[in-house]
């Protein structure tokens, strides 16, 4: 019963206490993930047996934020315009082009295999698609724990089993459950069993990457809700990837906004809703509709026109001058870099009140 | 009614007939096939102790005699005789040694060698797959008579080399299945999550990628075999196989085709047996499959 009982502390008191480096490094009040011009870019090539390349998608280009412990950091955009290729290389699992992935003190980027495996410990991830997740061939319980195996996070198999049980009880499942498959399950309960084997090595981040998308309205606030309250109770740091605005003012402390491989502004959640000063960020929140019928017909929509280019042929300048409203001649010029025009609030504009000379 | 069933069904069942229930474990189990592959295999193992004459004796007077029971036929030859009048029972018992073999080989060398080539192409990629792509596509244009002769021809006329042979033939159709399906597989997202897990590459192919085409190589294992028995008969009657006068199904078939007008025993015969296995390892690989996947498990 003592290893129930242990699961209920905050996860970084027992995991700072076994490895001594990391909880160094966390204790000091610097950011927990702090990414550096990040670029993921991939190869396109054509032809057959003799293969040249014909160009690069700049999936991501060029990137730079940080995460603090405990906090969320909400991370939109369109289709294409690269959240997902950031999150995926922030637990490597797209290898970066360029740039630096500090977590907990560590750049990932030049870690060998073996440290980058005892790092995974640290982070966990949960994609969009539940079904996916999770190996139809594996219980529940074997999925769940399989950080902890890989790890060798228990004492016995007694152990192992109040482990796992005890994770899906946090998750708001049932123990008895674990000796269930998949497909035994619905939408919802595979997202928290996705969480719960998130959740199994007591990480500190953990990427969620789009986790209720796939899901039913009435569903997506049971998931969230189970998310913030992990969040509080283990202190948990987020990198909340969507692209529906109101699921992640809901939930983030900060929010970036992607567009074409770009951060266009970063700001904390209650600034940007109130306050948005790019062009793209203005647009994306004129597109979230009003429950009530008379402000709604009453809202002001920017729609732009065209869809977002082609990451294999970026324009020039600001990315986004191509479907600007309020382009200038200087915008297919000027490469904006993200500027901070009030405490935490940085903007990628020239166009932007108080961006100054470019 | 049994006297095991339990009383607390909430169910009300519909009592069940002996006949009933062993017919429902017949359609749930693969019982037949089991039995045929049981008997092949039990055959095989006490040949000499079953078959009633020496197979290699011939007997000129018993010269295509039909089975017993048709005009002519004597139990004497149950099967009846081929034509210098060799017991075909007997030949039929000592041939499913050889299938039995044969099998063996295909199942274990299509399985071992070509699931575990597939895994590393499969999931390594890079110059890994294009080596053992490249054997295997090579291996795929050789023309696979000519090299048997070519070999048999070296090495001589013996079981080793014909066993040598198929195991040769059985593994590369296995390593392009399992790759595909390697391909496929190592890019769903719960492996990416056991990546992110930290598990190791040996633990991701193992744990995640195995389980997903293990199915798929022993259906096509159960599904090889019957095409691995007509390459030995192939073998064998271009006289690359068993060395005469030992018996094999397929050098029976080959011996007993030239005489399908008069005395069609002689290939038949062996021709449903060949049928008989051939079709209980489909069976069993069709079960196998189920068996593996757990979504189809509960469905009775």
């Amino acid at each position: 019963m003592n290893t129930t009982a242990d699961r209920g502390r905050p996860p970084t008191q027992p995991a700072a206490a076994a490895a001594g480096n990391n909880g160094a490094a966390r204790s000091s009040a610097g950011p927990l993930l702090e990414v550096k011009n990040l670029k993921v870019h991939f190869p396109v090539t054509r032809g057959f047996v003799i293969q040249r390349k014909v160009g690069t998608v700049k999936a991501v280009d060029g990137i730079s934020f940080t995460v603090r412990p405990g906090e969320t950091l909400g991370l939109v955009g369109e289709s294409g315009s690269g959240k997902t290729t950031t999150g995926r290389a922030v637990m490597m699992l797209n290898r970066p082009t360029a740039g630096e992935i500090r977590f907990e003190g560590k750049d990932l980027t030049g870690l060998s295999a073996g440290e980058m495996r005892r790092m995974r410990r640290r982070m966990g991830i949960v994609f969009q698609d539940p079904q996916g997740s999770l190996n139809p061939r594996m219980t529940a319980g074997n999925i769940v724990g399989e950080p902890l195996i890989v790890h060798r996070l228990y004492e016995n198999k007694a152990d192992y089993r109040a482990q796992v049980s005890e994770l899906l009880h946090t998750v708001g499942l049932s123990p008895a459950m674990a000796s269930r498959y998949p497909h035994e399950f619905s939408g919802g309960q595979r997202q928290r069993l996705g969480v719960a084997r998130a959740l199994a090595a007591k990480p500190s981040l953990i990427v969620l990457d789009e986790p209720v998308s796939a899901l039913d309205v009435s569903i997506q606030a049971q998931v969230i809700n189970l998310l913030t309250d992990l969040q509080e109770k283990f202190n948990l740091a987020y990198v909340f990837i969507a692209h529906d605005l109101s699921v992640v003012r809901h939930i983030s402390d900060r929010v970036a906004v992607m567009y074409l491989g770009k951060i266009v502004e970063i700001a904390p959640g209650k600034e940007l809703y109130s306050n948005p000063m790019h062009p793209y960020t203005r647009a994306l929140l004129s597109a979230v509709p009003t429950p009530d019928p008379v402000l709604e017909r009453k809202r002001e929509r920017i729609v732009l026109q065209g869809d977002i280019p082609s990451p294999l042929r970026p324009p020039p300048g600001c990315v986004f001058h191509t479907r600007c409203p309020m382009a200038i001649d200087d915008c297919s010029r000027v490469e904006p870099d993200l500027r901070e025009l009030s405490p935490g609030h940085q903007v990628a504009c020239i166009r932007a009140p108080g961006y100054g000379g470019y | 009614m049994s006297d095991d069933r339990t009383g607390d069904r909430t169910v009300a069942v519909e009592p069940a007939s002996r006949l009933g229930v062993t017919w429902g474990f017949v359609r749930r189990y693969p019982v037949i096939p089991a039995a045929i592959i049981g008997l092949l295999l039990f055959t095989a193992a006490l040949a000499p102790l079953l078959a009633p004459i020496d197979p290699l004796k011939a007997d000129l007077y018993s010269y295509n005699a039909p089975p017993w029971g048709f005009p002519g036929g004597s139990s004497g030859h149950l099967l009846g005789a081929d034509q210098v009048g060799r017991d075909i029972l007997s030949r039929i018992i000592y041939g499913a040694r050889v299938s039995a073999i044969v099998m063996a080989v295909s199942l274990v060398f299509g399985i071992g060698i070509g699931t575990t080539m597939g895994l590393l192409a499969g999931y390594f990629g890079g110059n890994v797959d294009e080596l053992i792509m490249r054997v295997v596509d090579v291996w795929a244009a050789l023309p696979y008579i000519m090299v048997a002769l070519v070999i048999v021809v070296v090495l001589g006329q013996s079981f080793a080399v014909l066993i040598f042979l198929l195991a040769l033939l059985s593994w590369p159709g296995a390593v392009r299945l399992v790759r595909a399906e390697t391909l496929s597989l190592k890019t769903r997202d719960y492996v990416a999550l056991a990546r992110v897990a930290g598990a190791s590459n040996t633990r991701i192919i193992v744990r995640h990628i195995l389980p997903g085409v293990i199915n798929l190589v022993v259906v096509s294992a159960t599904l090889s075999m019957g095409s691995i028995i007509l390459t030995e008969a192939t073998l064998s009657f271009l006289g690359a196989g068993i060395p005469p006068p030992h018996p094999s199904w397929g050098s029976m078939i080959s011996e007993g085709r030239r005489h399908l007008d008069g005395a069609w025993w002689v290939a038949t015969i062996p021709g449903v047996c060949i049928f008989l296995v051939v079709m209980a390892g489909n069976f069993l690989g069709d079960w196998l499959r189920d068996r593996f996947d757990p979504r189809l498990r509960q469905l009775h």
